[in-house]
């Protein structure tokens, strides 16, 4: 509670301070942002904050960390109601999904459908029903930023360092945004020419899903002949990719990553990320359009950014003995 | 006018020819020579530039941490050197001890390196080699050391001399085109000058020796022989008992060669990258379609010509040759000058327009001259002298305009041309200077012509199966899809001008080879009609061609259509003479004559009009291969209908 209080301390100070050139909302304060975050402050909030101020918009930012626990969401949630903010902004599919409900299936009393809500580090906004199909006109109150490559991309990216045929899975059947990526990975290995090996993390005594198992499910996968574990948009992997990325170079398996925290600071080999800090940039020119320009959120496209970044961790390839292309060399970022 | 060889006017150009050409010759060796020495060390140095620029990826790798034995994609690295310089022969890398397998090898056998390695290597410092590059049987190797090991890349020696041999090809047509253009100038002054009075002072001296003495000069000359015969013509004026008659200034045909040549030439240099400069301005426009749009505006030229000839034929009697000439010129400057700086599509449309309109004003402005000028007797040697001007520039033009084009840009070369056409306004009071012998000017096209031309049905196969076919093939082919294939494959805009000229020296050496034949062997539809064929036949085969022989195939493709057109445009205009009266063919009023020429201009400017959009549907090689297929086609068609077996007891 002191931090918030501090933080909006120091955003109003700032706003003040350069009143006169700055966006405003009508009432002459700053433009209040609450944002819900799932594990507070990362690299996207900074790329946020600094473009808002890059683009003159004058805002206040309030931080409601959830630590990781989606069950405090409703609280936060009557708080926004409360706060009655100019723009809300919430961080990753699992508290998006709880903030404004599927496009079909949303509920005024349980979700926001008035309030405007830009979304980042959502990984399939499509997929996982936040974002109606192409036919159907977009939410009133909805926009935001993904931050996965399509898989396309990804797929070449990985081929652009080895020859791939058989890609193995280690997943969470219960995280809704990374079953929709297994489905989706199913249809690209059809399009692209490669297997798919999928295994599910089985649920524990508790239901939950058992980190205990990875190893072993590596292990199993290294025997079914896969060249490279995928890591997806999954928080329960996340969590434990440190298991997962030594199960694979104990098998003498890379792990090729779409998000850039499994490169920076795991041992996955590969990675065609998005840059947090690029997400967050992208993320608050939407909220600017919506700010100042008024567009309604509808008018404002869902995204994922035109350019990623390819990552290769070196010490990792050289443990493996898989060495990049020459050719990768002249563009990859590399982690010694 | 007959040359003999004999003559002194004959001697002394051939005396004047010869030092000259020997002096452009002498200066091109030497420019050849320190060429050489300045550009084999840059050439050297681009070698060092691309094997330092491998190594610095390969260190990088190796940097890393990479053993150099186990590196990646070292084979694409080759595959991307290569695509960039096609000199580049093989890419090695070596392990650090010697006599050891090479680690990597691409482009070269294993046993042939290791002979590479074992030739002596030709140290060679004052070739401009940096300490890393030896010659070794046939490759400049550079030698890098790497981190761990050595990197050596290998490039064709040939390819060391091959900008040199392009350099030779351009001095060359620079030189024939300053030869051509000094003997143009020569012949006009020496003629002038020399020759004429000379004959004029003979004239006199041979009537005072007849022993009828009288004032029969026509020709003003300057300095020593001009006061010689103005003496000479008062003295036989005085023996004659008459008053001595002011001297006429008479006109000499001889200018019409180099006005005729000048005009063509400036039209003639943009011709070898038209096509491709017209297309960025059509691309660069919306709404249009780009191929159409490019076609449209080369076929629009060759229309407005075959349009303004009978309206500049009618100010012919309003303005005189002069004037006529000089506002052609003056037209033509602004044109070409105007294509130089078009800034879109819409007004480079406009200025080429106006340098069409200026084309066909300057060239009736020069057909009246040779019709003023000449009698009924000497006119076909006069019209000769104009076409010959017309055929030089048509073999200058493209080529030199090539080169320009290489070395100064394409707009730059139409201010070239644009110079060109000024200079031709300058030069023209000068050289169509002079009364007229005659109170004749050319006629125009009236549509009594095309009445009396149309009734005519042998006529009207010959055009439409002999003559309208030549022409489609010419603009369509040659002036519109040849540039548009061989820039489009990397061609340069010299070598492009160098091919177009091959047909004008086809047409040049062919011409009177098969004018002869014409005259002797009296079937003259059969060589129409094998003209056509073998005009015709090679371009069927350009869709088949790959890109590496293109340009070959491409220049005995351009000679077959000059040598087949050169058989079978004499034997189409005798045997149009043919079916005209010959009182009117004389009097150059044939209406058959006038009907051949409109159609065919008028058939000029559709060729590009109708290539471009088959270009377009079918790419251009295959427009080429309809072409050659219409073309063929067409020549079938005429030998079934038009050809007789030989008249027996021809003479």
């Amino acid at each position: 509670m002191r931090r918030r209080a501090f933080l909006r301390a120091v955003g109003g100070a700032a706003a003040v301070a350069t009143l006169p050139r700055r966006a405003v909302a009508e009432a002459g304060r700053p433009f209040r942002i609450l944002m819900i975050l799932w594990r507070g402050e990362t690299g996207v909030e900074h790329g946020f904050r600094r473009q808002l101020a890059e683009l003159g918009v004058a805002a206040a930012c309030e931080i409601h960390d959830l630590g990781r626990d989606l069950r405090r969401l409703p609280a936060v949630l009557e708080e926004v109601r409360r706060i009655g903010p100019d723009l809300v902004y919430t961080w990753g599919t699992g508290i998006t999904l709880g903030t404004v409900g599927r496009w079909n299936d949303a509920d005024p009393v349980r979700h926001l459908t008035d309030l405007p809500v830009v979304f980042t580090m959502v990984s399939a906004p499509l997929e996982t029903g936040l974002q109606p199909p192409p036919d159907v006109p977009p939410r009133p109150n909805l926009t935001g930023v993904s931050h996965i490559a399509p898989l396309r991309a990804q797929i070449n990216a990985i081929r652009a360092y080895l020859p791939l045929e058989r890609l193995g899975i280690v997943y969470n059947p219960q995280e809704e945004n990374s079953v929709a990526n297994v489905r989706s990975l199913r249809d690209e290995a059809a399009a692209s020419g490669f297997r798919l090996l999928e295994a599910g993390v089985p649920a524990a005594a508790d239901g939950l899903p058992d980190p205990a198992a990875i190893p072993r499910l590596v292990k199993d996968l290294a025997g079914r002949g896969a060249q490279v574990l995928y890591i997806g948009p999954d928080n329960f992997i996340g969590s434990n990719r440190d298991l997962l990325t030594e199960a694979g170079l104990g098998a003498g398996i890379p792990c090729f990553t779409a998000t850039e925290l499994e490169i920076r600071e795991g041992e996955a080999m590969i990675g065609l990320v998005s840059r947090y800090e690029a997400v967050g940039r992208l993320a608050a020119v939407k909220a600017k359009r919506i700010l100042i320009d008024r567009d309604p959120p509808s008018a404002v496209p869902i995204e994922t950014l035109k350019r990623f970044s390819y990552i290769i961790r070196l010490p990792v390839a050289l443990r493996l003995k898989l060495y990049p292309p020459l050719q990768l060399l002249d563009y990859a970022e590399v982690i010694r | 006018m007959r040359l003999r060889l004999a003559s002194p006017t004959v001697q002394g150009l051939v005396i004047a020819g010869l030092s000259l050409f020997l002096a452009l010759a002498a200066v091109s060796w030497l420019a050849i020579g320190s060429g050489a020495q300045l550009l084999f060390p840059e050439l050297a140095q681009k070698a060092l530039a691309e094997a330092d620029q491998a190594r610095r990826r390969v260190d990088a790798a190796i940097e890393l941490g990479i053993p150099v034995e186990r590196l990646v994609g070292v084979d694409a690295l080759f595959a991307d050197m290569h695509r960039n310089d096609a000199d580049i022969a093989f890419l090695a890398l070596t392990g650090d001890a010697p006599g050891d397998r090479p680690l990597f090898l691409y482009g070269l056998e294993e046993a042939d390196f290791r002979r590479l390695l074992a030739a002596p290597g030709q140290a060679a410092a004052r070739e401009g080699l940096a300490e890393s590059q030896r010659l070794r049987a046939g490759y400049l190797v550079t030698a890098l050391p790497l981190r761990s090991g050595t990197l050596l890349l290998g490039h064709d020696e040939q390819a060391l001399v091959r900008p040199l041999v392009d350099n030779l090809f351009d001095i060359a047509v620079v030189v024939l085109v300053a030869m051509l253009l000094a003997f143009e100038v020569m012949l006009v002054v020496i003629t002038a000058n020399v020759a004429q009075p000379a004959r004029a002072a003979v004239a006199v001296l041979k009537s005072i020796a007849e022993g009828r003495p009288g004032p029969v000069t026509g020709t003003a000359a300057a300095g020593t022989l001009g006061s010689f015969i103005a003496r000479l013509d008062v003295f036989s004026a005085t023996a004659a008992g008459q008053p001595a008659a002011a001297v006429r200034p008479g006109a000499s045909i001889v200018g019409v060669r180099l006005l005729a040549f000048l005009f063509v030439f400036a039209e003639e240099l943009g011709r070898p990258f038209l096509p491709v400069y017209v297309a960025e301005f059509a691309a660069a426009t919306p709404q249009l379609n780009p191929n159409l749009a490019t076609g449209l505006l080369i076929g629009l030229h060759m229309s407005v010509v075959a349009l303004v000839m009978p309206f500049a034929t009618i100010l012919y009697s309003r303005l005189g040759r002069v004037r006529l000439y000089a506002a052609g010129a003056l037209l033509a400057t602004a044109g070409l000058a105007g294509t130089a700086l078009a800034a879109g599509y819409w007004d480079l449309l406009a200025w080429r327009a106006l340098s069409a309109v200026g084309y066909a004003t300057t060239f009736v402005a020069c057909q009246g001259f040779v019709i003023e000028t000449t009698s009924r007797d000497n006119r076909a040697t006069g019209m000769a002298m104009m076409v010959s001007g017309i055929t030089l520039a048509d073999i200058c033009g493209p080529a030199f305009g090539g080169v320009m084009a290489e070395r100064f840009g394409q707009s730059t070369t139409f201010l070239i041309a644009a110079g060109m056409a000024a200079a031709a306004a300058l030069l023209v009071a000068r050289l169509m200077a002079g009364g007229a012998r005659r109170a004749e000017t050319p006629r125009h096209v009236t549509l009594r012509d095309f009445a009396v031309a149309l009734r005519n049905r042998p006529l009207v196969i010959q055009v439409c199966l002999a003559a309208l076919p030549a022409k489609l093939l010419l603009t369509g082919f040659l002036f519109y899809l040849v540039p548009v294939v061989l820039l489009g494959i990397g061609q340069q805009e010299a070598d492009v001008g160098r091919i177009v000229m091959v047909y004008g020296l086809a047409m040049l050496v062919g011409g009177p080879v098969f004018a002869r034949l014409t005259d002797r062997w009296q079937n003259h539809a059969a060589l129409v009609a094998a003209g056509g064929a073998v005009s015709s036949v090679l371009l069927i085969l350009i869709p088949f061609v790959d890109e590496g022989s293109a340009a070959m195939v491409a220049i005995l493709t351009v000679a077959a259509l000059g040598i087949g057109q050169a058989m079978s445009i004499p034997a189409q205009v005798s045997m149009v003479v043919g079916m005209a009266s010959e009182r009117e063919v004389r009097q150059g009023q044939a209406p058959e004559l006038t009907v051949l020429r409109f159609i065919e201009r008028f058939g000029g400017g559709a060729g590009p009009m109708i290539a471009a959009p088959l270009a377009a549907q079918f790419g251009a090689a295959q427009a080429i291969g309809l072409f050659g297929i219409y073309g063929l086609a067409s020549a079938l068609l005429y030998a079934l209908v038009a050809v007789r077996p030989v008249r027996t007891g021809a003479p």
